[in-house]
Order: C-alpha cells, then sequence, then structure tokens
C-alpha cells in the first residue's frame, strides 16, 4: 500500500511516462528482510517529508501569489509570535521521534550478525573481490567480466555492461551468511543493493555484515567507496542457489583448487608459461600497467624494457610476491598460485621490449615464497619470521592460504638455522566451553605442528606445548590462534 | 609640529590609493579586499564548473568517451575542493568583507594588513592545487575527503594538496579572527548584538565554526603528510594505526564545515526576504538561537557520514538522533522565512528570485539529509548518487544561490549603478531550471543503485545520466549571464539610489551609492 503511493508520487516526477518502464526511480525491488525495511522506512519518511512539503510550500506559494504588491496588498507589521514559534518547534520534534523509533529497530537488527549459517571472508583488491569461504575451504576471486571494447566503445555493450564478473559468490537461498569484509591495500566497500547489505571493506580490520537472501536469483552490486583508479570496475554479483547446488557448487570448486595445486608442482615449456601468462596478466596487471606494458606516466610505472622486468629472475619474482608497500602494487603472492605468478613473469619478460628468452618455473616461486623473496637469492640469510600466529575461523582447525604461507616460511627458516627450535601453543577465544576449547586449542596446535613436518621439519625440532585458552587479546580474531616461538 | 592642522589630516588618513597592480596587492580597505575575495571566487567558480561540465559530458552515456578513469578521479576531486574551498568560502569571505563593516557603522575591519594577507595567501593556494594537473601523474584523484591509504598512493600532486590545504586553512582563520574581532569591537554605539542585521549573527557563528575546526583539519592533513613522507603509521593499521581515525577527524572538521557553507547563506537570505517583502523578519531572535543551535549540533553529529565503516549499533543511534535533531532549528529558520514572506507586501527582483528560489530547494535538500540521517536507509545510499544530489541542493541552490541573491541585492551600493533587471531574471530563470534538470534526476540515481566517483555506468543508469548531462550544461553557460550582468553594472548603468530598494534597511542603505572608498569615519548613532 505504501509503496503503490509512492509510485504513483514519483510517476508524476518521471519526465516521460511514455517510457517510464526504462526509469529505475526507487530503491531496488528488495531480495531479503533487512532491504524490505529499509525499502518500508525510506517510504515512510518520503510520506511524511512529501506532507511537510506540501503543507509548508501550499502557504508559501500562497503567500506569493496573495501578498505582493503587484495586487494591493499592504505589507502586515507583524514579527514575532511566541505561540507559534514553540508549537513548530515542538511538532517537527515530534514527528522526528515516531521516525526514530522504527528507524532504531532497523538499525539494531542490521547489526545482529550472530549465528550465521556460512561464514565468509570478503577481501577487496585493486580492483577485484577474493572471497573466502572460511568452513568450505573455497577461495575464489571475481574480476569484472565486461570486455574492454565494450568499455572503449568498440563493441555493443551486453545486458550487465559493468555489472559482470568472472566468478559471481555463491550463496544457498534462506541461509544466514555473514559477511567478514576486510581489505588489502585501500578502502573499498561492499555493496549489493537488493540484498540490503553494505560494509567498507577496512585494510587491516576486519568488520562485519549479513545477509539472508530470501530468493533464488542473480543479485548485483559495485565497489562504493573511492579506491582509485579502477573504481568503477569492481562488481559484485551473488549468486543466491539452492541448498543442493551450493552443495555441488562448492565440491566443484574444490575440483578445481586440487587441479591448480597439481599445478604448482609441475615443470612447464616456456610457450605454456607464456601464453597462462597472457591471461593472468590481462586480469591482473593490465588495469595498471596496460595491456601494452607501457604503465601510465607519474602513476603506474613500464613493465616493457623495465629495470625489474630485465633485471634478475628472483627480484623480478619478488615484486610480483610481495608488492611495494605504499603503492598500489599488492602482493600477489597471496592472490596466484606458483603456477600462475611463474607463467605472469614469464610473460613479462618475454613480451613487448623485454625479449630476454628465459622463464621462471612454479619451483621457483615456490622458492622464494614467505618474505624472503624481495632479497636476491645469494644476500644474505633471510630474518626470522619468527614469533608468529596463525589464525582460525571460529571453531575451525584448518590452515588458511595466510597460515600456510607463514609456516612454509618458518619452515624455509628451521632449514637455514639448523640448530634453531620451535615451541608450538594453541590457542581458543573466551566463549563457548572451556572443556571443548581445550580439546580445539589442541587440534590447533597438531594442524600447525603437522603442517611444519609436511614442509619437510623434523619432528625432534617441534616442541607441542599445553593446550591454552587464555586469551590475551579482547578481539576474538587474534585469540583463535597457535603462536609458534623460537625455543630457548 | 611644524604644518598646520590641516595639512597634517591629510597627511594621516587620506593618501589616495596607489593605483594598477599594487593597488589591489598592497590594498588593506576592506572593500577591495571584499571584491578581491569575490572576482577569485568568481574565477573559481569557472574553473571548476568547466571540471564539472566535463565530468557531466563523461557521462552522458554508458562508456568511457572523454576521460580516462584517472583523470575523471582528478575531475570530481578537484571539482569539489576547489568549490568548496575556492569558491563558496572565498565569496562568503568577500561579503562578510564588504558589509559587515558597512552594517555595522564601522570603518574598516579590525586588522586590516592581517585582511590583506588573509586573501592574498588564497591565490597561492589556487595555483598549489591547479598547477598539480600538469605534474607527472596529474592532480590529485582520491576524492576531496582525502581518505587514507588511496590518499597514501598518490604522488607529488597529493602533497601540493595538502600544501594547499594548510593555506586555505591559515586564510580562514586569519578571516575569522578579523571578522569576530571587527563584530565585538567595532559596533556603532547603540548597535546591540541582539540587534545586529541577521547576516552579521551568522558570520559571526560561521568564524568561530572555523577558528574550532580549521585546526582540526591541519591536524588531519598533517598526519597525511608524515604517514606519505616520513615514516609515521598514523593511518595505517600494520604500524597500529586506523585507516578510520582519520574518517573521524576528517568529519569532526567537515561537518562544521558543511555549516560553515551554508551558515552565511541563511544570513544573506534573511537579509534579501525582509527587504522585498516589505516586512521585518519574523523571529529574529529565534533565528538567531537556531543558528547557534546549528553550530552547536555541528560538533556531535559527524559521525554519520560514516555509517557504513562498521560502528556499533549504540554509536550509530546516537549519531543518527543527534542528526535527526538539526532538522528542528532548521526548521524553524525555514518556518520564520516564510512567516516574513506571509501577509507582506512582496515584489520579485532577482535577488528575492533566488532568495525564494532557496528557501524552496534548498528545502529539498534537507528533507533528503534527513532521509539520509536515518542510518539503515543511509547505509543503503551512501556513496551513491542520492548523497550527490543531496549535497548540491544544499551547496548549489543552497549555497550558491544565497551567493547570487547577496550579489544582486548588493552591487548597486557596491558599483552606484542597478543591475540589468532583464539579464538577471534570465539568468534566474535557466539557473534554477538548469539546477533542477541537473540535480534532480540524481536521487532516482542514487536510489535505484549508481554508486558516486564512477566514469562509466551500467545501461540501465543511462538516461537520468542524459538528462542530468542536458540541465548541467543549460545551468553551466547561463552563468555567462551572469558575468555579463556583472560586468555591465560595474561600467554604467541606471544610477543607484542611496537606499536602492524601497524596503531595505541598514546602515548600509545610510551611506552613498557607490559606497565611498572610507565609510563611518565617524561612527552613526544607533537608537
Amino acid at each position: 500500500m505504501k509503496r503503490s503511493v509512492w509510485q504513483t508520487a514519483g510517476l508524476a516526477m518521471v519526465v516521460s511516462q511514455g517510457a517510464w518502464a526504462e526509469y529505475a526511480y526507487n530503491l531496488q525491488t528488495p531480495a531479503s528482510k533487512v532491504a524490505e525495511d529499509v525499502f518500508q522506512l525510506h517510504n515512510l519518511i518520503m510520506l511524511v517529508c512529501l506532507g511537510i512539503f506540501v503543507v509548508v510550500f501550499g502557504a508559501m506559494f500562497y503567500s506569493l501569489i496573495k501578498h505582493r504588491k503587484s495586487v494591493g496588498h499592504q505589507a502586515a507589521h507583524f514579527h514575532e509570535n511566541t505561540t507559534v514559534e514553540i508549537i513548530w518547534t515542538v511538532i517537527p520534534f515530534v514527528i522526528l521521534m515516531g521516525m526514530a523509533y522504527p528507524a532504531a529497530k532497523v538499525v539494531i537488527d542490521m547489526k545482529d550478525t550472530s549465528n550465521p549459517d556460512l561464514t565468509i571472508k570478503v577481501t577487496g583488491y585493486q580492483w577485484k573481490w577474493g572471497y573466502d569461504y572460511l568452513n568450505e575451504g573455497v577461495s575464489i576471486y571475481s574480476n569484472l567480466s565486461t570486455p574492454r571494447d565494450q568499455i572503449e566503445g568498440k563493441a555493443a555493450k551486453g545486458e550487465h555492461y559493468l555489472l559482470e564478473v568472472d566468478e559471481p559468490v555463491v550463496v544457498p537461498v534462506g541461509k544466514r551468511v555473514r559477511l567478514l569484509i576486510t581489505a588489502n591495500d585501500v578502502l573499498h566497500a561492499w555493496w549489493v543493493p537488493a540484498l540490503g547489505a553494505k560494509q567498507d571493506a577496512i585494510p587491516g580490520f576486519i568488520r562485519d555484515s549479513w545477509f539472508k537472501a530470501d530468493k533464488i536469483g542473480t543479485y548485483r552490486g559495485q565497489c562504493v567507496e573511492l579506491c582509485g583508479k579502477d573504481h568503477g570496475f569492481m562488481p559484485i554479483v551473488v549468486e543466491v542457489v539452492s541448498e543442493a547446488d551450493f552443495a555441488a557448487w562448492v565440491a566443484k570448486k574444490k575440483g578445481a583448487a586440487t587441479t591448480a595445486a597439481a599445478d604448482n608442482g609441475k615443470t612447464f615449456d616456456q610457450a605454456e608459461l607464456i601464453s597462462r601468462g597472457e591471461s593472468v596478466y590481462a586480469a591482473n596487471c593490465a588495469a595498471c600497467h596496460q595491456a601494452n606494458g607501457m604503465g601510465v606516466p607519474g602513476a603506474f610505472p613500464a613493465i616493457s624494457g623495465s629495470k625489474v622486468a630485465t633485471g634478475p629472475i628472483a627480484d623480478h619474482i619478488g615484486i610480483v610476491l610481495n608488492g611495494r608497500p605504499g603503492t598500489a602494487m599488492s602482493a600477489f603472492g597471496v592472490q596466484l598460485s606458483d603456477a600462475d605468478i611463474a607463467a605472469v613473469v614469464s610473460y613479462q619478460r618475454n613480451a613487448w621490449a623485454n625479449k630476454l628468452g628465459d622463464a621462471a618455473q612454479p619451483a621457483d616461486v615456490a622458492a622464494l615464497r614467505g618474505g624472503a623473496a624481495a632479497t636476491p637469492v645469494d644476500a644474505a640469510a633471510p630474518a626470522s619470521p619468527l614469533p608468529v600466529a596463525v589464525n582460525f575461523a571460529v571453531g575451525a582447525k584448518t590452515l588458511d592460504q595466510a597460515a600456510q604461507d607463514a609456516l612454509n616460511a618458518t619452515a624455509a627458516y628451521l632449514k637455514d638455522n639448523a640448530s634453531a627450535r620451535v615451541d608450538i601453543s594453541g590457542f581458543t577465544d573466551k566463549t563457548g566451553d572451556p572443556v571443548k576449547n581445550a580439546e580445539l586449542a589442541k587440534l590447533r596446535a597438531f594442524a600447525v605442528r603437522d603442517a611444519l613436518l609436511a614442509a619437510g621439519v623434523t619432528e625432534d625440532r617441534v616442541n607441542l606445548k599445553k593446550p591454552e585458552n587464555i586469551t590475551g587479546s579482547a578481539e576474538n580474531f587474534d585469540a583463535r590462534r597457535v603462536e609458534v616461538r623460537l625455543a630457548n | 609640529m611644524a604644518h598646520d592642522t590641516a595639512h597634517g589630516h591629510d597627511d594621516h588618513g587620506h593618501h589616495a590609493p596607489p593605483t594598477g597592480i599594487v593597488r589591489w596587492l598592497s590594498t588593506t580597505n576592506h572593500k577591495d579586499i571584499g571584491s578581491l575575495y569575490l572576482w577569485f571566487a568568481l574565477i573559481m567558480l569557472f574553473a571548476a564548473g568547466t571540471m564539472a561540465l566535463l565530468i557531466r559530458a563523461e557521462l552522458f552515456q554508458p562508456g568511457l568517451q572523454l576521460t580516462n578513469p584517472d583523470f575523471f578521479n582528478q575531475l570530481t576531486t578537484m571539482h569539489g575542493l576547489i568549490m568548496i574551498f575556492g569558491v563558496i568560502m572565498p565569496a562568503f569571505s568577500g561579503f562578510a568583507n564588504w558589509q559587515v563593516p558597512l552594517m555595522l557603522g564601522a570603518p574598516d575591519m579590525a586588522f586590516p594588513r592581517m585582511n590583506n594577507w588573509a586573501f592574498w595567501i588564497l591565490p597561492v593556494a589556487a595555483i598549489l592545487l591547479m598547477s598539480s594537473f600538469f605534474l607527472p601523474g596529474g592532480a590529485v584523484a582520491g576524492g576531496w575527503t582525502m581518505y587514507p591509504p588511496l590518499f597514501i598512493q598518490g604522488g607529488i600532486s597529493y602533497d601540493l594538496t595538502i600544501l594547499a590545504v594548510h593555506i586555505m586553512g591559515l586564510s580562514s582563520i586569519m578571516g575569522s579572527i578579523n571578522i569576530i574581532t571587527t563584530i565585538l569591537n567595532m559596533r556603532a554605539p547603540g548597535l546591540t548584538l541582539m540587534k545586529m542585521p541577521l547576516f552579521v549573527w551568522t558570520w559571526l557563528i560561521t568564524a568561530y565554526l572555523l577558528i574550532a575546526t580549521m585546526p582540526v583539519l591541519a591536524g588531519a592533513v598533517t598526519m597525511l603528510l608524515t604517514d606519505r613522507n616520513f615514516g609515521t603509521h598514523f593511518f595505517n593499521a600494520a604500524g597500529g594505526g586506523d585507516p578510520v581515525m582519520f574518517q573521524h577527524i576528517f568529519w569532526f572538521f567537515a561537518h562544521p564545515e558543511v555549516y560553515i557553507l551554508i551558515l552565511p547563506a541563511f544570513g544573506i537570505v534573511s537579509q534579501v526576504i525582509p527587504t522585498f517583502a516589505r516586512k521585518p523578519l519574523f523571529g529574529y531572535a529565534s533565528m538567531v538561537y537556531a543558528t547557534a543551535s546549528i553550530a552547536i549540533l555541528s560538533f556531535i553529529v559527524w559521525a554519520h557520514h560514516m555509517f557504513t565503516v562498521g560502528m556499533p549499533a549504540a554509536a550509530q543511534l546516537f549519531f543518527m538522533f543527534s542528526t535527526m535533531l538539526i532538522a528542528v532549528p532548521t526548521g524553524v529558520k525555514v518556518f520564520n522565512w516564510v512567516a516574513t514572506m506571509w501577509k507582506g507586501s512582496m515584489t520579485f527582483e532577482t535577488p528575492m528570485l533566488f532568495a525564494i528560489a532557496f528557501v524552496c530547494l534548498f528545502t529539498i535538500g534537507g528533507f533528503s539529509g534527513l532521509v539520509l540521517a536515518i542510518a539503515p536507509v543511509d547505509i543503503q545510499l551512501h556513496d551513491t548518487y542520492y548523497v550527490v544530489a543531496h549535497f548540491h541542493y544544499v551547496l548549489v541552490s543552497g549555497a550558491l544561490f544565497s551567493i547570487f541573491a547577496g550579489i544582486y541585492y548588493w552591487l548597486p551600493k557596491w558599483t552606484g549603478h542597478m543591475y540589468n533587471e532583464t539579464l538577471g531574471k534570465w539568468h534566474f530563470w535557466l539557473s534554477v531550471i538548469g539546477m533542477n534538470i541537473v540535480f534532480f534526476p540524481m536521487h532516482f540515481l542514487g536510489l535505484a543503485g549508481m554508486p558516486r566517483r564512477i566514469p562509466d555506468y551500467a545501461l540501465q543508469f543511462t538516461e537520468f545520466n542524459q538528462i542530468a548531462t542536458v540541465g548541467a550544461f543549460i545551468f553551466g553557460f547561463s552563468q555567462l549571464i551572469f558575468l555579463i550582468v556583472v560586468l555591465k553594472a560595474i561600467k554604467g548603468g541606471e544610477k543607484a539610489t542611496t537606499r536602492v530598494w524601497e524596503g531595505a534597511e541598514g546602515l548600509e542603505w545610510t551611506v552613498p551609492s557607490p559606497a565611498p572608498y572610507h565609510t563611518f569615519e565617524t561612527a552613526p548613532v544607533v537608537k
């Protein structure tokens, strides 16, 4: 009912009624309860505003017509009236109180991220989104899939121009999805209007939001916090599917991850690397360094003919792995597999003016992972990565990529320092059953130990400390950890 | 003393002012400095307006046609910075310089030499800002809000921008000290605070806001500068800092800044409407209290610009309620203006037309502000074109229209000639129609989900963007009429009387038109 009144009002404002279906003039059709609440709240406030506007400016325009000199109206001389002034201070106050109550209810509902059925960590990058399904162990990156030609006007624009991605986020219908939102480089903001979820992504901090999609379908949104050059080109697409389809999707993604991991252990010939590298370059590098490798003078350096891309290959891999702090060059080591990094480095060293003829293999990248890569291989031994804290999702005892990287660095350090040994202690946060927590802390420590053993560290160099669940931090995310320290 | 008294008197008080450029560089006369501020603002209006037209031209259709994304971000950033710090603020300072001494019956500002300095550092800041377009990497492209870490990434122009902001802040602080001292110490005998024209009251409160908040901005940008160049980590989580802290500090400055940009507008409109309604301002005392309430509230609402950073529910509720409260004193002002018109004897010269458009259209901006005050709705609309529509309704049809109203209103006093009323009306109608065609559709774009600060957009946003672009060109080019009106009035035209307007009240209307170079050397007595 409220909506139809507003639609009538909106219709009157639309310039061309004939083409009215093409004009989107109100909030998108809600697909979640929060979005529906926001929609109703907005309608309510619009109606109140419209009412006040009509009354106040009805009076003003009446006055403009009747109380003009040209119709001979003589000016009155009143200039205050305490009663009237009190009335028009109190009435708006009462109206505002009436608005505040329903608004407050929605605020509290939006902030309640408890009891999720599914938790996804969302990471904003310049300029794409990364999604980690914390319990399912699936990680994807989501890039704009609109071809360059459409943006530059060389091809007709598709139906979902700028609102389409290569890898959409897939979620099950009717489930509470909690988003843990952060960023890798600068501020971004994750927004899908129809789901009513918007949250800034802040580098170094995790904020949460949630939604529960009511209907199966595809919902589109965009980054809404200015994040540099391609801010307008990092859309968000959420596919809401049935629970069975979601399970199938997870299984498929896990299979794909296994294949990708297998690539890291292979050796490729140069042509294979270059052709694979070209597509990795287009998806990850071309936005700044440009498809022709020339960069943007003063903003993004050229790769064609650059010192890095024609210098020692280890340095080149190091820059790609670790990025350049304080610039838009992010650390691609956390985003790309060893095989993809080897491919893109090989491509860059052989494309454009760089006809070096060499190539990098996944094993070269693996050897440089873990913070030591920026230093040439023959230089001083890498600094100690210890102590290190590896964090876990709620209830989880599996290691994510960041954890795996940190442990690989630890293993590499132990390899270089034959006398060093480490202590491992597991922790949980304070919430929940203490007995279960103690067990979980132990299992987490075991997971870390197993990862170190798998990375080639012998068992005698790893001490398991007694399980602990006492936390030193107010932040639960920081508390759910395993600490690895040098043993005395 | 060897010479006679008359000669001695001449030597002390009435040197003929130097001529040519030296006159303007060395002037300490409040009228000269007022004119300098206003010319500076006009030049900057055309510069930043050209950027706006480039932005609108790029957005006429989907796809990238005229700009690349990086240059587009430079345009939006510079358009915002220049319109705020280079147009609206200097224009209001120009009005203050011309009108505050005339309205108070004071011979000049309290600190004439500082007044000169406060103006002449402004062009330096403008040159620093504008020249960065020609530096490697181009002008600053991180948004006028300068949020880190994006602002940490940029090139040399980002440092120049920080320096320019420092200089403009310094200029504002010096100007404010001058205005406060003049108002508190140099009123004509009998002119008590509660008899001051409302324009003077609004500027007094604005000046306090400037002094309170400009140092906060200076602190914030200094931290940016050291983060960029000297390895500090105020806003870098990896070093123990917090990017959101910048936003808190910035908006603690920038929300009061919003009222710095609108309170003098309230003042101008409160002078114009009574004149053309031929009826005293309704609720003078409540206008003063409402202005002060808005100023005080402006310090406790800043985080409503940050509802999406992920504050706790309690903080969201506090900032939502405090923001909604601002509607009460703002409403009082609108009701008072309408009540002033009620049962008046109105005529509709150009200043009055702009003032009426101000009341009506500013209120639309106020209503969209109320919509945005509701935290859940704001979360949906934050960083969309709805916000762009909102702040252009308050800054274009609010601040800028009040400036037009003020210029038309006082131009006869300043130049001694009436402006061309026909051209003035053309300027008004084209501006008011153009302005609504540009900015009204942006409400719909924002509601439908178009983010702000994007150079290219999805196809469903095409129609309203095209309408907006057409409106922008109408609005932009009609400002050339304004330039012609001003130039014509300076060159000649019908002689203005001392009173100028039939219903004009106040000390500035007791001096001849044009106002002599020195006025009120003997203070008038107000009964």
